[in-house]
């Protein structure tokens, strides 16, 4: 029973970078602080307290890339759990956007 | 080779920032941590290059690769761990980068994790200190003796300093007000070590006696003094505790005399067996005698044995 409740900006972004394809920790850190301006840095103590936590909880797993012995990098891949907890949170946001909408009006772009 | 230098600070578990800060203002001058530790660092000269540090506290850590790993791919070379789960990182320092390069905690969530990870240790270091407490205190109020009493004061002691740390986890202290990390270990130090001498001191000089004798053949003793040699010293007033066991065919009286003569106590075995554990007696400080003596009749076989301590 996966207990819906909202997921801090860091494990958000951790998970939507690995939508798509596997990645490694320092990958997932760049494209979340190009992903949000800058907004959100992922430090090193916050990136393996995230990662131990989620592959513990059965979301993301580590995988090899393919290449030789030198090349291979530590990544970490989506497991279907995880994508169906990413895709969970996605609605929620989605639906905060909408209210926003209801009441302010506009998605915020007006300045 | 180059130049190295020890240094001898401890710090305090909640003084982790302090201790970053007074590493990174050692690379500032030239001298670069290489060793850290909870009771010694060794540092190595170099001016050519300065250093950030940061220090992570991570006491259960499944898979050491990728700690280091997911740090190393930030650019935080490993230095070392403590045994108890404190863990060494330094990176260069490039002033063109923003301070947040140099954290490794960016979240407000994770930020507290150090904390809280320290702080469960503590709980179960605290609640063990706590089970000793009561026991110590529970065998206080069974068998009253002033041995006694250094222990717990130094439960409790230790009990007071975990939970002040706990405090000073709990609620980070900005203006670094809290006990110097060395002038808190002394204290322990210096409390438990004081504790200890004081009960093995208090301890030793108590007399710990232990006096027997039988005699399995019918002999006539009328009146007689069975133990003339029992006699002991009390150094200090307190509860002394007694074990007397006789069994005999006849009467014998166990007496207790002060260096006076005066009869402090006394209890007979009336042709049977007088069986007494930890006898509580409270006696000032002098000498005292035991006088084992037979009755005014025939006496038989008897089995005595005596103890004080």
């Amino acid at each position: 029973m996966i207990k819906k409740e909202p997921l801090t900006e860091s494990y958000f972004y951790i998970l939507l970078c690995l939508y798509n394809e596997p990645c490694h920790g320092y990958g997932i850190m760049q494209e979340t602080s190009r992903l949000s301006k800058g907004g959100v840095i992922i430090g090193s103590g916050t990136m393996y307290g995230a990662t131990s936590n989620m592959i513990k909880k059965g979301w993301i797993e580590e995988t090899a890339s393919a290449g030789g012995k030198f090349e291979r990098k530590r990544m970490y891949r989506l497991t279907d759990t995880g994508r169906q907890v990413l895709l969970n949170e996605i609605e929620r946001l989605r639906l905060i956007i909408d209210n926003i909408d209801e009441i302010i009006g506009g998605s915020g772009d007006e300045k | 080779m180059k130049n190295k230098k020890f240094s001898f600070r401890m710090y305090t578990a909640w003084d982790y920032e302090r201790e970053i800060e007074d590493l990174d203002k050692e690379s500032t001058k030239g001298w670069q941590m290489i060793k850290g530790g909870c009771f010694h660092s060794v540092f190595e000269k170099d001016n050519g290059i300065r250093y950030r540090y940061q220090l992570d506290y991570n006491a259960d850590i499944d898979n050491r690769m990728r700690y280091i790993d997911t740090f190393r791919e930030q650019g935080w070379e490993y230095i070392n761990s403590t045994f108890n789960g404190w863990h060494y990182f330094r990176k260069i320092f490039n002033p063109e980068l923003s301070e947040e390069e140099y954290q490794i905690y960016t979240d407000a969530t994770s930020l507290p994790e150090i904390r809280s990870r320290w702080i469960r240790l503590a709980k179960i270091l605290i609640i063990l200190m706590g089970i000793f407490a009561v026991i110590s205190t529970v065998m206080f109020i069974m068998y009253p003796e002033i041995t006694r009493i250094p222990t717990i004061i130094n439960y409790v002691f230790m009990i007071c300093m975990m939970a002040y740390g706990v405090r000073k986890m709990r609620r980070p202290d900005k203006n670094y007000q809290s006990i110097h990390g060395t002038t808190y270990l002394v204290l322990i130090i210096i409390v438990l070590l004081t504790c200890s001498m004081l009960t093995l001191k208090l301890n030793s000089m108590r007399p710990h006696i232990d006096m027997s004798l039988s005699n399995d053949k019918n002999v006539t003793l009328e009146n007689y003094d069975l133990m003339p040699d029992a006699k002991f010293n009390v150094k200090y007033h307190d509860n002394y505790y007694f074990d007397i066991d006789i069994s005999c065919t006849d009467v014998i009286n166990f007496i207790l005399l002060d260096e006076w003569g005066k009869n402090v106590y006394s209890k007979s075995c009336k042709g049977n067996k007088l069986n007494l554990d930890n006898e509580r007696l409270w006696l000032t400080k002098g000498n005292y005698r035991v006088k084992i003596q037979t009755g005014s009749l025939k006496t038989g076989s008897y089995n005595v044995n005596w103890s004080v301590d």
